[in-house]
């Protein structure tokens, strides 16, 4: 959980991540070297990076540019984020609509809170629209019908109310308050 | 009830007509009708136009709502709207709503009462330019180059060095043991496009950039009161009294749309239910869609 930058762990995670042409295109691919903001190097088959909007559209602009520093990604979230992108170029080879539900549900089920909700702004910023979907939905399945106090954990927010924003909230939404779990 | 809501018809239009602005609400409707086609929902439109006006002189302390004499030019100086038929839409109100003919007068009373607002309107109207403005400040990745690109060529930079130091919100390295996320202003909007009212509602008492981002008018379009047990002891009644006042008209329509058009919804729901229990309309009744 405690995911973030200038993790050594993570370098193992990016040997993982980058060499396998195995399960996709079989004409040897030109890598991409992504460059997250924690300097952690991730190489991906040039498919998979033209998935991300941003990185397709800053090759577009310099094609000659081998390394394309992500500064606002870290790692984790950029493997995680990786992994899901080869998922659907497989899809977008292969459409079978049901698999492809199957492995967006089991991706995001599997990841903690906090990985859900850290790969936000990266598919945000990468621009992976899918993707952005599919954690959108999760981060709003998993706060739905919770408690006020249980979504300030679960995104680690400080209560900035005042008692009296407090109170005049509870009055205005006495009508919402039937039927949410109270965790 | 219908009855209650329509008797009194007469006398608002009496106290409101004003073609122009009765014209111009109508004009409304025709820009968003390929969108939302059924015939059901038209005045929906009609209201949500008028009410982008209105609605912020529900504003705060509802002070607002109390100059229904002093309609402000306000209208004709937007003069962008067109006057489709108004018999048209009127029967659309009275079929979708209070199932009666003799409807003429909810079409001028809501205009009116948009009309009304002006002067908060103009401010609203402020409001959410700012609010624009400031939303693509939180979320725009201005390219301030962080630390972990040092050694991207310079278009690299123009291109990708896109986190904001003022943003705090994305991934960064301030991100401690504690887990800590948060997501900016408009990211939450993503999620919160997701969560239905009440969660809305219930979102909104987590924090105050969440109370803004879920009062943000994409999400107050529509309410849906089904299976929700709404009792007039859920509301004040000391908020709006001219919004009272109104209740007897079918320009309750009006009130409704005035509340709950804009992002100011959840804080202004219960004036809308207050308005709506008064008049006895079944509230699990009530779906809106503009």
């Amino acid at each position: 959980m405690s995911s973030s930058t200038d993790s050594p762990t993570l370098t193992t995670e990016t040997t993982q991540l980058s060499p396998q042409p195995d399960t996709e295109t079989a004409k040897p691919t030109k890598k991409i070297t992504l460059k997250s903001s924690d300097n952690q190097i991730f190489e991906v088959e040039e498919s998979v990076a033209m998935e991300f909007a941003t990185v397709k559209s800053f090759f577009e602009d310099s094609p000659s540019t081998d390394t394309v520093p992500l500064p606002n990604v870290t790692a984790k979230p950029l493997s995680q984020v990786i992994e899901f992108c080869k998922e659907q170029i497989k899809f977008k080879a292969n459409p079978d609509e049901a698999q492809k539900k199957k492995y967006n549900a089991e991706f995001v089920t599997e990841k903690s809170d906090k990985d859900l909700v850290d790969m936000i702004p990266v598919a945000n910023y990468l621009e992976i629209k899918d993707l952005l979907d599919v954690l959108n939905q999760a981060v709003a399945d998993r706060i739905e019908n919770k408690s006020v106090e249980y979504v300030r954990s679960f995104f680690g927010i400080d209560n900035d109310f005042t008692a009296e924003e407090e109170a005049a909230l509870r009055r205005e939404h006495a009508w919402a308050y039937e039927g949410v779990d109270e965790d | 009830m219908k009855e209650g809501i329509s008797e009194n018809e007469g006398e608002t239009e009496g106290n409101f007509g004003n073609n122009e602005e009765d014209t111009e609400a109508t004009a409304l409707r025709d820009l968003r009708q390929e969108r939302y086609g059924q015939e059901s929902m038209r005045w929906t439109d009609e209201m949500n136009r008028a009410m982008q006006r209105a609605r912020s002189g529900f504003g705060g302390d509802g002070g607002g709502a109390t100059n229904w004499g002093e309609m402000g030019p306000g209208f004709e100086e937007e003069g962008q709207f067109v006057a489709p038929p108004l018999a048209l839409r009127r029967s659309a109100f009275c079929t979708s709503w209070l199932g009666r003919g003799e409807n003429s007068g909810s079409s001028s009373a809501v205009a009116e009462a948009a009309g009304s607002c002006n002067e908060g309107c103009d401010r609203d109207a402020h409001n959410k330019r700012a609010r624009v403005n400031s939303c693509s400040n939180d979320c725009h990745y201005a390219a301030v180059m962080a630390s972990g690109a040092g050694n991207s060529t310079p278009s690299a930079d123009r291109h990708l060095g896109l986190r904001d130091d003022g943003d705090d919100s994305i991934t960064s390295k301030s991100e401690d043991l504690e887990v800590r996320m948060d997501l900016t202003d408009d990211l939450l909007h993503m999620v919160f496009s997701f969560l239905d009212h009440v969660n809305l509602c219930q979102a909104a008492k987590v924090c105050r950039q969440w109370r803004a981002a879920s009062s943000h008018e994409d999400f107050w379009r529509c309410l849906n009161f089904e299976n929700r047990n709404i009792s007039v002891e859920q509301c004040e009644f000391d908020l709006v009294p001219s919004a009272k006042s109104f209740t007897q008209s079918s320009s309750c329509i009006w009130v409704e749309y005035r509340i709950s058009v804009k992002r100011c919804g959840f804080e202004k729901l219960k004036e809308l239910v207050t308005i709506l229990s008064s008049l006895s309309i079944p509230l699990n009744r009530i779906t809106r869609r503009l």
